[in-house]
């Protein structure tokens, strides 16, 4: 994504923009500002990003997506802590949290870096004159943040590796899957529907989630609860159909991304730290290579049933966090390094699916002991393949 | 002069006293209802003619906008009164924020900050 030039970034186009509904407000309604011809006096005390407090902002008009906004992993970066929080312990939370603010936080994302300008962290910036965008346009938007993984993998952006056929011959945009509902944090009062008092105890046990008195849904991790979106949700007769006999065979023990999933990226060693020069905070990683392996499934539920899925390496290590305290990580292995991963490049046709044979009795396939770390084996032994499936006979 | 002389005396420069306090109130209101009534700025229609003006004749870039004094008289009501100064307010947002020549000369130039990161983010 090109960078705007910074007289774009605030650029108003009158014409288009008066004939939208958000053109019926005056600026200082929501921008705040002072009463002035000067350019300094108006933009004293002017909120440049009104949307970062919604609702007092958006919220004065869309209420629904507003109050279901305040739990938003897009907005409470709740990810984060799900993970830290399990390789850590409630002491070393402060020092967490400095990390977290100088580098995780910069992700957090208001509703108008979705449907009106550039997320801040990509430079920011008005996407066309200051026009609300309903669906937010995927590559200034969700791949401008999601982008180095999802975006890349989605969009055939990888050397010699081609796009999800739901971009290639769909053009299918983010959103089509991960639909408006789910992006605002509306779908997570689970107990609308499960009213029980033993659906409680169903949801915590089997689907790795807990129902909050308020009726939210707290997950345990990101893949808890039902799958949004399925696969089966667009090809059920696909999933469903006795003559596929790969489906048939393996529809219930491998994740539909084993079969039609293609090589990804993984990172090792994300360290962070403030930079002595700039007073800047800065991250490096270690090495980002090209993946393919099938692991165990440490993330089985009543709605992941599968016994393998594929695993992406993601880019923690025990010292990442080291420039803000000794051993920040104490419960380094309560995690995987090697986890349940959904990539984003699905074909119909892959390497692995062209016969039995090419996935039977191929060792390169598999994350085997061999292929992960020696400081890392205790994390992942849930994840490690004890055994291969055999050759075919 | 007896006794009534005395009073009556006084009430005459009370009768003139208080006819001079009428004649200056008249003048007073007189000189108040000349002036135009705090004018009620209709938000919306400012900025709809402020944005039609701005697409017919977009303003000089690099001219300095008319200062525009701050109204400060107060009003008569606790009600939000939009002074005419505040319509240059409109104009002042739109017209400097549509005017891609006159952002471009107000833009403070960018430093091109150091990439300290490396890697994937």
């Amino acid at each position: 994504m090109a960078p705007l030039e910074p007289w774009e970034k605030v650029f108003v186009d009158v014409e288009k923009f008066s004939a939208t509904i958000h053109g019926q407000q005056t600026c200082i309604s929501c921008h705040n500002g002072s009463a002035s011809a000067d350019m300094e006096t108006a933009h004293t005390d002017m909120i440049a990003m009104p949307s970062q407090d919604s609702q007092k902002s958006c919220g004065t008009c869309h209420q629904k997506e507003t109050a279901a906004y305040q739990v938003s992993l897009h907005n409470t970066q709740q990810g984060y802590w799900t993970a830290l929080d399990k390789r850590s312990i409630p002491e070393n939370h402060p020092a967490l949290e400095e990390m977290f603010g100088n580098h995780c936080s910069t992700c957090h994302t208001s509703c108008g870096e979705c449907h009106v300008a550039q997320p801040e962290n990509v430079g920011g910036g008005l996407f066309s004159g200051h026009l609300f965008e309903k669906t937010p346009p995927m590559t200034r938007s969700c791949t401008a943040c999601h982008g180095s993984r999802v975006g890349n993998e989605y969009m055939g952006k990888n050397e010699e590796l081609p796009g999800d056929v739901h971009f290639r011959e769909a053009r299918m945009n983010c959103v089509q899957c991960h639909t408006a509902p789910d992006l605002h944090g509306e779908n997570t009062a689970c107990v609308t529907c499960h009213t029980k008092p033993e659906d409680a105890e169903m949801l915590a046990q089997q689907l790795d989630v807990s129902a909050l008195p308020d009726g939210r849904l707290a997950a345990a991790h990101r893949y808890a609860g039902h799958q949004t979106p399925t696969c089966e949700s667009c090809h059920p007769q696909v999933v469903e159909n006795p003559q596929n006999p790969m489906h048939t065979q393996h529809g219930q023990n491998l994740s539909c991304q084993v079969c039609h999933s293609i090589t990804y990226t993984s990172c090792d060693g994300c360290h962070t730290a403030v930079s002595e020069k700039s007073g800047k905070p800065y991250f490096e990683t270690e090495s980002t290579y090209f993946t393919f392996l099938i692991g165990k499934n440490t993330r089985k539920s009543a709605l992941r049933p599968y016994d393998y899925t594929v695993v992406r390496h993601v880019p923690i290590s025990p010292t990442s966090f080291e420039y803000y305290g000794e051993n920040l990580l104490p419960n380094f292995d309560a995690l995987p390094t090697w986890m349940y991963a959904t990539p984003h490049n699905i074909q119909l046709k892959t390497p692995q699916n062209e016969s039995c044979a090419a996935c039977h009795g191929n060792p390169d396939l598999f994350l085997t002991a061999d292929k992960v770390a020696e400081g890392e084996q205790a994390a992942n032994q849930g994840v490690i393949m004890d055994t291969l499936p055999p050759p075919m006979q | 002069m007896d006794k009534e002389d005395q009073l009556r005396t006084p009430g005459s420069i009370r009768a003139l006293f208080i006819l001079a306090i009428v004649v200056l109130l008249l003048i007073g209101l007189t000189s108040c209802a000349n002036e135009q009534p705090p004018a009620t700025v209709d938000w919306v229609q400012a900025l709809r003619a402020t944005k039609t003006e701005m697409a017919l004749n977009p303003p000089p870039t690099k001219t300095p906008q008319p200062s525009a004094t701050p109204t400060k008289e107060p009003t008569a009501t606790s009600e939000p009164t939009a002074t005419p100064t505040e319509e240059v307010v409109g104009e002042a947002c739109i017209g400097c924020h549509s005017d891609k020549e006159r952002l471009i000369s107000l833009a403070k130039p960018e430093e091109p900050a150091e990439e300290e990161s490396k890697g994937v983010g």
